[in-house]
């Protein structure tokens, strides 16, 4: 049966600007049926396995401010440009993030995963998270929820 | 009081201040006019008339709700104009008054201001040469 | 669905509306949108640019909400609590009353208390011309025009749940999937206590109108890692 897991990304907008770091100004929180580790911080461990869905979305803590992801890069991924975008032909495009976890991930090793945040616009607009990992587990590894 | 007593609203766009790290296209102020003759209502470059014994209350509005911004100081000529701070009693939302002590005449006279916004540490400061200001010409 | 809100605030000289009859030169409207396009801050015409998203089937891939505050331009800061001149009021009165300890006495309802722009009270009895008392801040009455008529927005007068920060705000949520530039109407109520009368028997009231634009453009929906329809997420172990 297919299974979708949602992680949300909860951003902190004004903390994360005036910090410019994502230390307790970003809070993940996934869904998923395997209840991932580290809840709520920036150091969230996905569970997952081949096929399933994983849809990331950014939640504004302080309502009015904006809040896009700009950009999800795993492994060796080329490193972000400043302004670039994937495919965007302007700036103001968004984009949904969602993904299958694809047949060939080796189970037990933690994929890590960079999240860009674009914030209003600017030189320090750009937030990146890269502690994050979805993981899928080593069969009879399954843990209970912490 | 003897004169006027001129309000001047400093509006911040905190988030893009912050983000852009630069109050150019962030801040705009938007002044009360009893006297006429202000110029430039709406902008950065607001030109206030003013004369001898005018008060000039200066307050912050953040264009998001949530968001803190606070005026930290205003730099102006202390030979045209002293001011002081307050708070609205009971709180600690912070005015800033300032006192027209010489009449500008002719002479426009910048004034710089100094923010504190969100979390962040350091302050931020309208950079020259684009200042808002006062200036005289009104008989007293 | 994920939602954007955006923030308008308004700022009225009430005082030069009230003797020039209309908003045109005495309004100044600024929106957030400023890094996004929008255009007219400052001015008594805002135009805000709304980017909306829409899936292939047309519907609407995000909500996005604006939120309106108007105030006058020497209207207290909206930061203080809606009845911060009740609280004034309250403890102006226990003082006189000899209490040598604030002592927050009931003001009764619906009592109207004007203070000046520093937040101190004013004598309570006639304004006088020379008075500098803190603008009422105008009310949102309505929202009209095109944007309204074409369904482009739908907008609802909302009061905050919060008691001490208390009061009426407007709220519209927009319909993105016809883009262009639609205009609306706001109705503002400005009042202000007549000059020389009995503070509580006499105000002013003028409902005068301004309009301001939404410029709604439009975009697909795309995959962020594929740049078209879902695929299967580019997973690879950090070297």
């Amino acid at each position: 049966m297919p299974v979708t897991v949602n992680i949300v990304v909860a951003v902190d907008v004004i903390a994360a600007l005036s910090h410019r770091s994502p230390e307790g100004s970003v809070h993940m929180m996934d869904d998923g049926p395997l209840p991932g580790r580290n809840q709520g911080t920036a150091q969230l461990i996905t569970w997952c396995q081949p096929g399933w869905q994983i849809n990331w979305t950014v939640q504004q803590v302080d309502l009015q401010t904006p809040a896009v992801i700009r950009g999800i890069r795993f492994g060796a991924a080329p490193q972000r440009i400043a302004g670039s975008l994937p495919f965007a032909e302007d700036l103001s495009e968004t984009f949904v993030w969602s993904g299958i976890v694809p047949p060939d991930v080796v189970p037990g090793l933690q994929y890590r995963y960079a999240i860009d945040i674009e914030m209003a616009r600017g030189s320090n607009s750009i937030l990146t998270v890269d502690t994050a990992s979805l993981v899928v587990p080593i069969p009879c590894d399954v843990e209970t929820s912490k | 009081m003897s004169g006027e007593r001129l309000r001047v609203m400093v509006v911040v766009d905190v988030v893009s201040a912050l983000a852009s790290e630069s109050l150019d296209d962030a801040v705009w102020l938007v002044g009360s006019e009893p006297r006429g003759g202000s110029t430039g209502n709406g902008t950065r470059h607001l030109q206030t008339t003013v004369a001898v014994g005018d008060e000039l209350l200066w307050t912050v509005m953040s264009l998001e709700c949530e968001a803190f911004a606070s005026i930290e100081a205003i730099r102006i000529d202390p030979a045209y104009c002293t001011v002081t701070s307050g708070v609205y009693e009971g709180t600690d939302i912070r005015y800033w008054l300032g006192t027209v002590r010489k009449n500008p005449g002719k002479a426009v006279v910048p004034y710089g201001i100094e923010f504190r916004l969100g979390s962040r540490r350091d302050v931020m400061t309208l950079s020259t040469p684009d200042l808002p200001s006062i200036t005289g010409g009104v008989a007293p | 669905m994920t939602q954007q809100q955006m923030g308008i605030v308004g700022i009225v000289d009430v005082d030069v509306a009230f003797e020039t009859g209309t908003l045109k030169g005495c309004s100044y409207f600024f929106g957030n949108g400023g890094p996004f396009g929008s255009t007219g801050l400052g001015t008594d015409h805002l135009v805000s640019v709304v980017h909306g998203t829409s899936w292939s089937d047309g519907s609407q891939a995000a909500q996005q909400i604006l939120n309106l505050v108007i105030v006058g331009v020497t209207s207290l800061p909206t930061t203080l609590p809606r009845n911060y001149a009740h609280i004034q009021a309250a403890l102006s009165s226990s003082r006189r009353a000899g209490e040598s300890r604030a002592v927050l006495q009931v003001v009764p309802f619906g009592t109207r208390v004007l203070l000046d722009q520093t937040g101190h009270r004013l004598s309570g009895r006639g304004v006088s011309e020379d008075d500098d008392v803190a603008q009422v801040p105008p009310i949102v009455t309505d929202i009209t025009g095109e944007a309204v008529e074409q369904q482009i927005i739908f907008p609802a007068q909302y009061g905050s749940p919060d008691l001490v920060n208390g009061g009426w705000y407007w709220s519209a949520t927009i319909a993105t999937s016809r883009p262009g530039i639609w205009t609306y109407t706001l109705h503002v109520l400005l009042q202000r206590p007549r000059a020389g009368a009995d503070v509580s028997a006499e105000w002013e009231r003028l409902t005068l109108t301004c309009d301001a634009s939404l410029d709604i453009r439009n975009h697909p929906m795309r995959n962020g890692f594929t740049g078209a329809g879902i695929g299967f997420l580019p997973m690879e172990l950090q070297s």
